[in-house]
């Protein structure tokens, strides 16, 4: 039975066309003609939620299944809440508007830790009981895909079971043993979760427990004999054969990207070490320059979107990307289409790109050196050097561009007050560039935004072993960069507050004891986490009081190389020994080539495609 | 030959809640589905040639909304009307097209709106409350804050008033009601009903408000925009 959202309530809300559904390739089935009801669940706001590429992909792959209907839920905003609270209006799907607890599956994608507190409240605001072992056969199996994932941990009360790794095929496995599970009608809630652990790529937390160590680290994983000892991902060997959705939702309230996505890769060759994404979503697979072209044009067609965006995690990277522009350009200009390109590497051959497939105004240019000096880049694996910024920025500068934003982190392992002072040297440095180039007007012009962002080491990456550097130091690193950047008139520094990011850091690397922490929070009322306006740090801080857990012990200590991690049971692809040995050679200051330069065997040949065999 | 083309479609249920923007950023996509070329704009960022008659305000229906569209190879307007609704969300629909006779934008010519409220009395008899909205409108002057930018002030709905109707239809209370619109003088049906809702006593739950028509002027009687 669909939800009683009068006009009276929509009529009170900030952008009500968010709770309200009907977008144009919205796809609404009739019920009594479906088998299987799923419900994505999306733990932030519509805006955010329908940029998502991952969301689009799983719609589409669910609802070309006549049996199934795959149906979208956001996190609604505060206002909406509220009233949704006081009229006594469950959580509802924006298809048909019936309540969550009306579906078969919830499917929440994880992309960031700070979203935790929403799962909570979306399920609560869904009368569905939060914690797995208190749902019963009335109520729908709750799971979880995305990147957080890898690290499922803290949250592994909340959910019947975890996807990791792409969910395209196995979410139709998972489908296939629940229309099996479904016909047998004294089977149990158990029954089918045991089905699950079959599949490849479904981890069931409720069949593992966890024993501790009298310090508090791990000493062992148990389970019940039929649950797989490791968890392996699951990825599209052939990522160009993978579905693409030929039918994108188009929002009428506008979300963050709008704007046709266009994946050239999954993976990235590069092996920064701080980087979660380039170890989780090994190896790098392509889809063809043509396939590309024609995947765009017919999404093109079926949104009238008039921008394409290519999102990769390092464009540059794509191995035909000069034929595959040219061929795209050729296609976008007939259709007064603009192209966007994000996270592409500065050098001519992009200048000239951009120069020709943006005819809008001249955007900034971004740049991402990571670290403030060299000695600091090799350490993290990010191989770029001075010389290479430099030279990008006059190119930049002989292009005519005038807005530069810079990316840096704070409190990387091995970071000293050299390292910080190495990005204020950077910054003068680029700003000579333009100082000293003959047009006196693009100097005058210059703007340069500064960013810093506070480290946090995540899971699956060299840097899984190392303690986060306290908010104390964090902050006096920050405000003696703050000093150094003040006499250049050229930039504008932002830094990270540094509260969010010990909280990451604990949720990133978190056993399941921090479970308890994230429902406690969530009832001393904190949701939207990473919202500025929402992000309560003290009710955190009483939560883990509450608990008894100190946060420190998850941020901020050294593991030893043998330790227990609490996702040990998580399979990736690549090894927990060449994580290691990436450590060390951190740790020693030397690089390693990227996966085109050169194969450093980390493991992810088991999955038999992509950059391995190329 | 690119040719102006005006519209007349209408915003039904199902889009109630879209602002107007949204309704602007939806039409744009519907001619680029539709496969129907607009004219755009010159400069550093070209936009398509595409204006809206008086915008809906959110929460409001319609059955008459107009656009003007710079179409770049033009087809008959049978065609037009055929690919747009294909194109279109469900709750949005093109009734009319024609090339128009006068070459000023469809706002600019807007003198007139005809609004349909239906609103449901909370607590007092529907009788009752039908003859307090006719004795409301019926005063001499019906006097409300109106909110601007920066300012507010006082201004009498009833000069903007050229004709309403008011009965009693099952539950409900059924007004129509012909105002000024448009740039010189536009009245929002939002503040008729905020007047209603501040003279009389009783509660009602928010009316469900239609524009039926949009009129422009012509030998000083309003007629049809198209
Ligand atoms: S196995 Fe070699 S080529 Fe493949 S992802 Fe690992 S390092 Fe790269």
């Amino acid at each position: 039975m669909p939800v009683n959202l009068s006009n009276q309530i929509l009529q009170g809300v900030e952008k009500p066309a968010a709770y309200t559904g009907g977008e144009y390739n919205s796809i609404v089935k009739n019920i009594e003609q479906v088998n299987i009801r799923f419900a994505f669940c999306f733990p932030d706001t519509y805006e955010i939620g329908m940029s998502h590429l991952g969301m689009k992909i799983l719609y589409h792959v669910l609802n070309k299944r006549e049996d199934i209907w795959c149906e979208r839920v956001f996190a609604p905003k505060t206002d909406m809440e509220q009233i949704m609270r006081e009229e006594g209006i469950s959580l509802y799907a924006l298809e048909s508007k019936d309540p969550l607890s009306d579906f078969d599956f919830l499917g929440f994608t994880l992309q960031y830790e700070m979203c935790y507190t929403n799962v909570l409240n979306m399920l609560d605001l869904g009368n569905v009981p939060l914690l797995a072992k208190d749902r019963t056969k009335d109520h729908p199996f709750v799971l979880a895909g995305g990147s957080c994932t890898y690290n499922p941990e803290p949250m592994a009360d909340f959910f019947d079971f975890f996807v990791l790794g792409e969910g395209e095929e196995v979410t139709l496995e998972i489908m296939d043993a629940y229309a099996v599970w479904k016909k047998q009608k004294d089977a149990t809630r158990k029954d089918f979760l045991k089905m699950l652990t079959k599949i490849q790529g479904v981890y069931v937390p409720g069949f593992y427990d966890v024993e501790y160590n009298a310090d508090g680290t791990i000493k062992e994983m148990t389970k019940e004999d039929f649950a797989p000892s490791v968890i392996q991902k699951r990825i599209i060997t052939d990522f160009d054969k993978a579905v693409f959705p030929d039918n994108d939702i188009v929002p009428f309230i506008e979300p963050v990207h709008d704007r046709v996505a266009l994946e050239l890769f999954r993976g990235c060759i590069r092996g920064c070490r701080f980087c979660q994404a380039g170890f989780t979503y090994r190896p790098v697979r392509e889809k063809k320059p043509d396939t590309l072209v024609k995947q765009a044009l017919q999404l093109l067609d079926c949104t009238g979107h008039s921008e394409v965006a290519l999102t990769s995690l390092s464009t540059s990277d794509y191995s035909s990307l000069g034929e595959f522009a040219n061929k795209l350009t050729e296609e976008t200009e007939k259709r007064k289409v603009n192209l966007s390109l994000p996270s592409l590497r500065v050098d001519s051959f992009s200048l000239d790109l951009m120069e020709k497939t943006q005819k809008v105004r001249k955007s900034g240019l971004t740049f991402a050196p990571e670290a403030g000096t060299q000695r600091l880049r090799d350490i993290i694996n990010k191989n770029i050097t001075e010389e290479d910024i430099l030279n990008a920025v006059k190119i930049a500068n002989a292009g005519g561009y005038t807005t530069i934003k810079l990316y840096f982190m704070l409190g990387l392992p091995g970071e000293t007050m050299e390292d910080v002072e190495g990005i204020a040297h950077l910054i003068n440095k680029i700003t000579d560039v333009y100082r000293q180039s003959e047009n006196k007007k693009l100097y005058n012009r210059l703007s340069i935004t500064a960013s810093t962002s506070f480290f946090v080491p995540k899971p699956f990456t060299p840097f899984q072993w190392v303690p986060q550097l306290s908010k104390e130091e964090y902050l006096n690193r920050q405000q003696h960069l703050d000093k150094l950047l003040r006499d250049n008139r050229k930039v504008r520094y932002n830094w990270h507050e540094g509260d969010l990011s010990t909280l990451e850091a604990v949720m990133a690397r978190g056993d399941r004891r921090v479970g308890k922490v994230i429902y406690t929070a969530w009832e001393n009322g904190c949701k939207f986490d990473s919202w500025d306006e929402h992000f309560k740090y003290d009710n955190w801080t009483e939560a883990f009081k509450t608990c008894g857990i100190d946060p420190l012990f998850y941020s901020m200590r050294e593991r030893e190389k043998g330790e227990v991690l609490p996702w040990d049971h998580i399979d990736i692809g690549v090894s927990r020994d060449f994580l290691w040995s990436e450590y060390e050679c951190a740790k020693k200051g030397e690089t390693t080539p990227d996966c085109r330069t050169f194969c450093s065997g980390c493991g992810a040949t088991t999955f038999g495609g992509g950059v391995c065999y190329e | 030959m690119s040719e102006t083309v005006r519209f007349q479609f209408g915003k039904g249920e199902q889009v109630r809640f879209i602002s107007h923007l949204d309704l602007m950023r939806c039409m744009e996509r519907s001619f680029r589905r539709a496969g129907i070329m607009l004219s755009h704009t010159e400069g550093f960022n070209p936009h398509p040639k595409l204006s809206f008659g008086l915008p809906l305000p959110v929460g409001v229906i319609s059955k008459a909304c107009y656009m003007d569209a710079v179409i770049e190879d033009l087809l008959p307007m049978e065609e037009l009307i055929q690919r747009l609704n294909k194109a279109l969300p469900e709750g949005l629909k093109v009734f009319h097209a024609v090339i128009p006779e006068d070459k000023k934008a469809v706002m600019s010519l807007v003198s007139h709106a005809r609004y349909l409220f239906v609103v449901k009395p909370l607590d007092c008899p529907i009788d009752v409350f039908t003859d307090e909205i006719k004795n409301i409108l019926n005063q001499e002057s019906v006097y409300i804050e109106k909110e601007t930018k920066k300012k507010s002030k006082m201004i009498n709905i009833k000069d903007m008033i050229q004709s309403y109707e008011v009965k009693q239809d099952g539950d409900n209370v059924v007004m129509e009601i012909m105002c000024d619109a448009g740039s010189v003088s536009n009245l929002n049906p939002m503040l008729i009903w905020k007047a209603i809702a501040m003279y009389t006593d009783y509660k009602s739950e928010l009316p469900s408000v239609e524009r039926l028509g949009l009129y422009k002027t012509e030998n000083g009687k309003p007629v049809p925009v198209i």
